[in-house]
């Protein structure tokens, strides 16, 4: 089913027989007479004509010379040379007789320039847009080139539009097509056939401040297929980029409305900085990733993500790890277009909860634990405390059995559903588009609720043709019940008596009911955010555009919690707290910029673009506290009658100011040659005086080989380019106001007033005024190329990254009087490959069957973190010299996770476990007082005999040696199907839990069961970080696959389009054996290095598999 | 709303030296925070673990093993023990705090001169506190009298022991010259720099007089004797403070109108969430979240809250060493009852329990006793030692004796024998307080009382972050072995 490109194959035909043409006799040409009779056919056919009554061929390039222009002539018996001149004199196309062979070419005299001067009224023109096999292609755009005059094709493909004379050329583009240039030539109706762009080359791409044509990228940029991702259902724009694009690792541990999800380009690149990369939604720096929830995945057209220095740099202190532009959809030409979309998905879990069924087995196992601690048993049959602990014979005997209360406490099948409306439309001078989404999702513990409703409205406004106006708003009105997970307590209580009440055992009139303890607590969050956007755009002359940006992100977020008398008075002698939570988060924006655009000759393609950006972010919150409550009934809705002294304020403010200017020259030589370069000054209020600025400077070259006359020609290259590109960006790495000495300010006694008193001193906070950015040196190399009609796609890049003046901890000498100062020091380094294949594998009018293969590896690597005493660098045995990262966890006091020099950044630390200990001698490698039969045993690092925290070393690294992900999409006429694979390979995880699960305590070491790598039974034995804990986090999931059927509408339907959609997400995974839930793990916390830890498991809520169904309407 | 970004680092709702020392009431307001700094964990129970664990006098249970108890009292001293660079660490955050209001306060407007130089004086007060702690159990030390420079601090060489003790005299001087006399819980008046410069220079007359190390230089122990002998018969003469008529009312309710008291800390019994600190648990029986009471039927017989950590004891032999009739024995507690009538009585053996951080209010592990830092019994044996076997001498002595229920002391005593006897009175009536092992350092008595030669008995080493990361100091491995 292999279509070839005929026009190409016949191209090298010519050029084939031209060599052998140049044995011909030269007087061919003078000797030769011509007759021609044609009437309103197109240039090819005279052509072809003239090629079939005589030996001439013509070779010519199929993208310059107009051959559908339509002509009459008439002539008798006439040379070539007249022929010729009827055919293309006082046209764009200049001739060339050399033998037998006619070349053509453009003019290079402009034979029409002299006209140009000339007033002309304009010419209408009418045409009708369509793809290779004639199917119109509505929404097309139509621009006069050079000017802003254009129009958009209506649904049957149709347009009409005025151009200042016969020679405007029309640019007609549209997307996943092929833009191609029409002269009008004087004709009053064209049609315009548009091939399939199946490597996406000619799309616009949008970039920082900018847009450019795919195939003119010098930077890395990846954009991604919105189409491919619209019907899976995630609420994280997140989520949907995993395994989108190369160097973007994406971890998303957990499927909670609102999960924490790592987000990384290239590698980590700050201790404390963020990691994430900047966001930018429609030219406005937004945040980060998780920021977008503001925005309905529905509304979203396109998304880039920059990578390399040259794409990024021009964000220069933000875009140290890497951009992600969001662009939004704008209305199109056409009548109002209603759309509807909904779903409806179940989730659920791929695996049961591990947990105890078996209460004699958990009862036996219990005692046996107890017996190792030397404690007595638990479960003996005796009340202690006034708890009764039935003994395993009563659990055997049926007296007391296993009540299932995860079901009452977890959603174990938590419902989405998902509504997507609006109304899209407008005439040429003014889009719009309307939309509304709504969410409701159910958390995975019962009462957990999560809604959100998003009203989301741009309209595009063309007030001249040189004036246009756009203007956006988005209201995100959400709220979050959080459910309490509820204390699952004892599982041979029964939850309810047989008349639905709430069972409470008799003996025990304390006894706190589950559900209760869930209802006793109440804990929410509103949201409701409002951003609206404005955008003017001057064009005065078609080579300079001037634009003005202003962006207003208002975000008020409101936490209510209360807990009940009966809840709190468990833990501490207060009855009920209460409390609420305002925070305002105000965001202003400004970005001015100057274009100018001009095409220097046939060769010299130049652009220019100059701006300043104004940036403010304002974060305010308020917090009341009030405890001790007369009564629970008002819930937080009454603190002021909490008892004086237990109504607590809290307060804070912080403002970031960034003021930036920053300039980008495009330079085009010969649409071969491509040059970039970047700069950007950004100036920060949270730095000092002498660091206040930082410069961040890029340059790109890229060349397009394929447009090389060496490569022109042949046939099976259809994108041959290679670029390569260095630059700096930077990261601010710190938060506001950390280069000034910042007072602590703590309420103490005053005895003198006998009443508290805010005081105020110095304390750990010392300021660092020559605090500066982290700056990121970035080079990259690429190649990108297409063949065989651009079936065939392969890229591969390769980047080194070299991270300076890490923002860390210095620390001081005690008599300093405080423990430390941040400070610039320290160097990161991070390389990685990336590829990326593409095929086209089966691809007809009705079937098409394609595949696409990211592949991505990134080295990463602390290459210095300062002295030993300045920054507490600790160097053990095997010569490893570190900083702890400060990763505490369940079970392990000390180490857990350093940054070691010469290692990948927060690699896991401890001992290298040998096994558990069996015999008498082996008691000698245990650690601390943990030296008993069936305790862990270590290997003695440095030889003395007896295993000491000398022993422990690097035995981990978090980070994939690789990741990858496959994209398959088939479609078989109105039937469509895509799947995404998505794998991390080589990455360790630290499973602190692994002896704790069931799993874990039934494969125990005992005297009976030697042969296991768990450690015996116990309580009281907390083991030190060591290899058991280590597990492979390697995966391979089926992430998402969707299904579609479009619907065959009649024409002239109430409906334009009917889509059926069934999607999965988290189909299936294969793993390792890993232990725990899912090895897809990531711990956000800020209290850590990089704020979280990617390959910590703690067990928490874990990936669910959801189905989808739901229905698209457009009428 | 379209405003510019403006580079400026503006802070709003943060201090910052330059937008807070603007003000008096702002200077007062950060000596409130200076005081609150003995409020620190690693100064305030250290402060007991240091001075009270390697005396002997003390019991530690051998489970307790937080803040390097086990350590110290085994006299298992390295650079490397945390609880070291806990304390030094604290303390130099105290002397920070009381210098940066030193560095400010002569740019500020005051109404009244002699404020500014009483907010002087208590600062000046809190920096020699803390000198005086630091040169006591390190010897020599960085002394700094300005805001620290960050970058100076990692080459700051240690001044000698006369140096420290040169500014805490002057720093204390200065104090008793600008501050009034008054009475104000948490805060130090006149009376409170007395008494602390009476401690000082009995101190210097005490280790000069028995040879202790490095006091070498100390020209006259005499005079330092009548030094001492005149700022604590001012602090006896003085007007607000005096002994109260019995223990009781300084223990074991912490009454914080007693007026024994002359320094306490700056902590608020009442509080709730301000200026609390979990002091008793330590001193504690082991219990969990309940009240415990003593034999003492009644509402006032709680002694604690939330329950406690079991970590000090007083030793059995020392509490037996009490004449029987001594009514001091009755504030530690052998048996404790969870009934307030005296029911359940839990016996704890040979355990004595302190009571004197007991505090019958608090929550969830803290507590709201008012511990203090200087009281007049301590003062009025000060005086005592320093004037020797005279008739001031006994009347003082006796003082504290009768109040505890036992007779006078017998007359006619030598002066060694007489100075004996006051240290004896010393430990009974101060112990647990954080004075037994300066007294022990002072008059050259560590080895024989701890019954074997340890390292660092006159002097801890200097913590080894210190020695790390500030260049200027040399580690002094004669300390070890100082005799």
């Amino acid at each position: 089913m292999l279509k070839f490109d005929l026009k190409m194959k016949l191209t090298t035909f010519l050029l084939f027989t031209a060599l052998i043409g140049l044995q011909a006799n030269d007087g061919y040409a003078q000797k030769t007479k011509v007759t021609l009779d044609v009437e309103n056919a197109t240039v090819l056919d005279i052509i072809d004509d003239i090629e079939a009554i005589t030996d001439f061929r013509f070779i010519y390039k199929v993208k310059v010379v107009n051959l559908q222009r339509k002509l009459s002539i008439k002539l008798e018996q006439e040379k070539i040379d007249v022929v010729l001149e009827r055919l293309f004199g006082n046209t764009a196309t200049d001739y060339k007789v050399r033998g037998t062979q006619i070349i053509l070419r453009p003019s290079s005299d402009k034979p029409k320039k002299v006209q140009l001067k000339v007033e002309q009224d304009p010419i209408e023109i009418t045409g009708v847009v369509m793809d290779e096999d004639g199917m119109p292609l509505p929404g097309a755009n139509i621009v006069e080139k050079g000017t802003t005059n254009g129009v958009t094709a209506d649904f049957d493909g149709n347009f009409s539009i005025k151009v200042a004379d016969e020679n405007a050329r029309l640019v007609v583009s549209y997307i996943g097509f092929a833009t191609k240039e029409v002269p009008v030539l004087g004709q009053t109706s064209v049609l315009v056939s548009l091939n399939e762009d199946a490597a996406g080359l000619e799309q616009v791409v949008v970039i920082g401040y900018g847009a450019v044509k795919k195939s003119d990228l010098t930077g890395s940029v990846t954009s991604i297929d919105t189409e491919q991702i619209e019907n899976i259902p995630v609420n994280q724009v997140g989520q949907l980029l995993q395994g989108r694009s190369t160097g973007l690792q994406i971890t998303a541990p957990s499927d909670d409305p609102e999960a924490v999800i790592s987000v990384q380009i290239r590698g980590a690149s700050s201790l404390f900085g963020s990691r994430e990369p900047l966001v930018v939604l429609d030219g406005i720096p937004f945040g980060t990733l998780q920021n977008l929830n503001q925005i309905n995945p529905g509304d979203i057209k396109s998304i880039e993500i920059l990578k390399d220095a040259s794409a990024a740099a021009i964000y220069g202190s933000q875009g140290a790890n890497g951009v992600i532009l969001v662009t939004t959809k704008t209305g199109s030409v056409g009548k109002p277009e209603v759309f509807i979309e909904t779903s409806y998905t179940v989730g659920g879990y791929t695996k049961d909860f591990e947990r105890f069924k078996d209460l004699e087995l958990y009862a036996n196992i219990e005692n046996t634990e107890n017996i190792n601690d030397g404690l007595a048993p638990s479960f003996d049959g005796t009340v202690r405390n006034g708890t009764y602990n039935p003994s395993p014979q009563e659990f055997a005997n049926g007296t007391y059995r296993f009540y299932d209360w995860l079901p009452l406490l977890r959603n174990l099948d938590p419902v989405t559903e998902s509504i997507r409306a609006g109304v899209n439309g407008g005439t040429e001078n003014n889009k719009y588009r309307f939309s509304l989404s709504y969410l409701d999702q159910e958390g995975s513990v019962k009462g957990d609720q999560f809604k959100k409703l998003i009203v989301f409205f741009k309209d595009a406004i063309d007030i001249t043709d040189k004036l246009k106006f756009q203007i956006s708003t988005s209201f995100s009105d959400g709220k979050r019940e959080f459910g309490t997970a509820g204390n699952p307590g004892r599982a041979w209580i029964k939850p309810f008596n047989e008349d639905g009440s709430y069972f409470i055992p008799e003996d025990e009139p304390n006894y706190f009911h589950p559900l209760v303890q869930k209802e006793d607590q109440f804990n929410q969050r509103t949201d409701f955010d409002v951003l609206a956007n404005a955008e003017l755009t001057w064009r005065p002359f078609p080579w300079l555009t001037a634009s003005s940006k202003f962006s207003y992100n208002h975000l008020a977020d409101t936490f209510d919690e209360y807990q009940k008398a009966k809840y709190t008075e468990l833990f501490n002698s207060y009855s009920g707290i209460g409390s609420v939570r305002e925070a305002k988060q105000r965001q202003t924006y400004l970005t001015n910029t100057l274009t100018f655009q001009k095409e220097f000759g046939e060769a010299h393609d130049l652009s220019v673009m100059v701006g300043r950006d104004d940036q403010i972010k304002k974060n305010r919150f308020i917090e009341i506290t009030g405890r001790d409550f007369v009564t629970d009934d008002l819930l937080n809705e009454n603190l002021p009658s909490a008892t004086i002294e237990n109504q607590l304020i809290d307060q804070g403010f912080v403002q970031e100011d960034l003021l930036s200017y920053y300039s980008r020259v495009n330079y085009n030589l010969l649409d071969k040659y491509l040059l970039t370069l970047t700069f950007r000054a950004d100036g920060s209020s949270k730095f000092g005086e002498n660091e206040k600025w930082g410069y961040f400077p890029a340059v790109a070259l890229a060349w397009k080989m394929h447009e090389e006359n060496f490569l022109k020609d042949v046939s099976y290259i259809d994108f041959l380019k290679l670029r390569v590109s260095g630059g700096i960006t930077g990261n601010q790495g710190i938060q506001p106001y950390l280069t000034l000495p910042r007072l602590n300010d703590v309420s103490v006694y005053d005895w003198e007033l006998g009443q508290n008193v805010l005081s105020a001193g110095p304390g750990d906070n010392l300021g660092n005024p020559n605090l500066r950015w982290e700056s990121t040196e970035h080079y990259n190399a690429a190649i990108e190329t297409a063949f065989f009609n651009s079936r065939l796609r392969f890229s591969a890049e390769a980047y080194f990254k070299h991270t300076t003046d890490l923002s860390r901890t210095q620390f001081l000498a005690p008599s300093a009087g405080a423990n430390s100062i941040r400070i610039n020091n320290g160097v990161i380094d991070n390389w990685g490959l990336e590829f990326q294949l593409g095929g086209d594998i089966v691809r007809t009018e009705n079937v098409s069957f394609s595949a696409d293969l990211n592949f991505s590896m990134n080295r990463n690597e602390v290459v210095d973190i300062g002295t030993a005493a300045g920054s507490g660098l600790i160097e053990d045995f095997s010569g490893n010299q570190f900083i702890d990262t400060g990763l505490s966890v369940q079970g392990s006091s000390g180490l857990n996770m350093v940054n070691a020099i010469g290692e990948p950044l927060s690699s896991f630390y401890g001992f290298i476990s040998e096994g558990v200990i069996q015999t008498e001698e082996q008691k000698a490698l245990g650690f601390g007082a943990r030296r008993n039969f069936g305790d862990f045993r270590y290997r003695d690092l440095n030889g003395n005999g007896i295993v000491d925290d000398q022993d422990r070393t690097i035995i981990g690294d978090p980070t994939p040696d690789f990741i990858a992900s496959l994209n398959l999409s088939f479609s078989y006429k109105n039937f469509d199907m895509s799947a995404m694979f998505n794998g991390v390979y080589g990455n360790d995880i630290l499973d602190r839990q692994r002896e704790f699960r069931p799993y874990g305590k039934t494969n125990a070491w005992s005297l009976d069961n030697q042969e296991t790598v768990f450690p015996a039974l116990s309580n009281s034995r907390n083991f030190p970080n060591n290899t058991f804990y280590i597990m492979d986090g390697s995966f391979l999931r089926l992430s998402a696959l969707t299904a579609g059927y479009n619907l065959v509408v009649p024409e002239q339907n109430f409906f334009k389009k009917v889509r059926f959609f069934f999607s999965g997400t988290n189909v299936f995974i294969i793993d390792n054996d890993f232990e725990g839930y899912d090895p897809e793990v990531y711990e956000a916390d800020s209290s850590l290095t990089g704020g979280g830890a990617i390959g910590l498991y703690r067990g928490g809520d874990p990936r669910q598999r959801k189905f989808t169904i739901g229905v698209n309407l457009t009428f | 709303m379209l405003s510019c970004s403006d580079t400026e680092e503006d802070p709003v709702g943060i201090y910052t030296y330059d937008n807070f020392f603007t003000s008096e009431d702002n200077v007062k307001s950060s000596l409130l925070y200076a005081y609150d700094n003995s409020r620190e964990f690693d100064f305030y129970f250290t402060y007991y673990t240091l001075t009270e664990l390697g005396t002997g006098s003390t019991f530690v249970t051998p489970n307790a093993i937080s803040n390097n108890m086990q350590e110290i009292k085994n006299w298992n001293l390295d650079p490397t023990i945390g609880a070291l660079q806990g304390f030094f660490e604290s303390s130099y955050g105290g002397i920070k705090k009381a210098n940066v209001i030193l560095t400010y306060i002569d740019e500020i407007e005051f109404e009244n001169e002699a404020t500014r130089n009483q907010y002087k004086g208590e600062a000046r007060f809190i920096r020699a506190f803390y000198y005086f702690h630091l040169v006591r159990l390190f010897g020599e030390v960085p002394v700094y009298t300005t805001e620290i420079d960050p970058d100076a601090s990692s080459n700051t060489p240690a001044s000698s022991v006369q140096e420290v003790y040169n500014q805490i005299i002057e720093d204390l001087n200065f104090a008793v010259a600008n501050v009034p006399a008054f009475k104000i819980p948490g805060r130090a008046d006149k009376t409170a720099a007395e008494a602390q410069l009476a401690k000082v220079y009995l101190h210097l007359a005490s280790s000069k007089e028995y040879g202790s190390p490095r006091y070498e230089w100390v020209a006259d122990q005499n005079q330092m004797y009548a030094n001492a002998a005149q700022a604590a018969k001012n602090v006896l003469n003085s007007a607000t403070f005096d002994l109260d008529a019995s223990v009781f009312d300084t223990f074991p309710d912490n009454d914080r109108e007693s007026n024994e008291k002359l320094f306490v800390w700056s902590v608020d019994v009442d509080g709730l969430e301000v200026g609390r600190t979990s002091l008793q648990t330590f001193f504690m029986p082991y219990t969990f979240y309940s009240q415990f009471y003593t034999d003492e039927p009644g509402t006032d017989n709680i002694i604690g809250y939330w329950g406690g950590w079991a970590s000090m004891s007083y030793d059995h032999d020392d509490y037996l060493s009490h004449d029987t009739n001594d009514q001091r024995l009755d504030l530690f507690i052998k048996t404790i009852y969870s009934d307030p009538n005296g029911g359940n009585p839990a016996d704890q053996g040979d355990i004595h329990y302190n009571l004197k951080y007991a505090s019958e209010t608090g929550a969830f592990y803290t507590g709201a006793a008012t511990p203090f830092f200087l009281r007049m019994s301590d003062i009025a044996l000060v005086y005592a030692e320093a004037v020797g076997p005279t008739g001031e001498g006994y009347n003082q002595i006796n003082r504290i004796r009768n109040r505890a229920n036992i007779g006078d002391l017998t007359p006619g005593l030598s002066r060694a024998a007489f100075i004996e006897a006051v240290w004896q009175e010393r430990q009974w009536e101060l112990v647990m307080e954080g004075y037994a092992l300066f007294d022990l350092r002072r008059t050259h008595r560590v080895d024989e009382y701890v019954g074997r030669d340890v390292d660092y008995s006159y002097f801890f080493p200097i913590p080894q972050r210190e020695v790390d990361l500030n260049q200027g100091i040399e580690t002094d491995s004669e300390k070890k072995t100082l005799n």
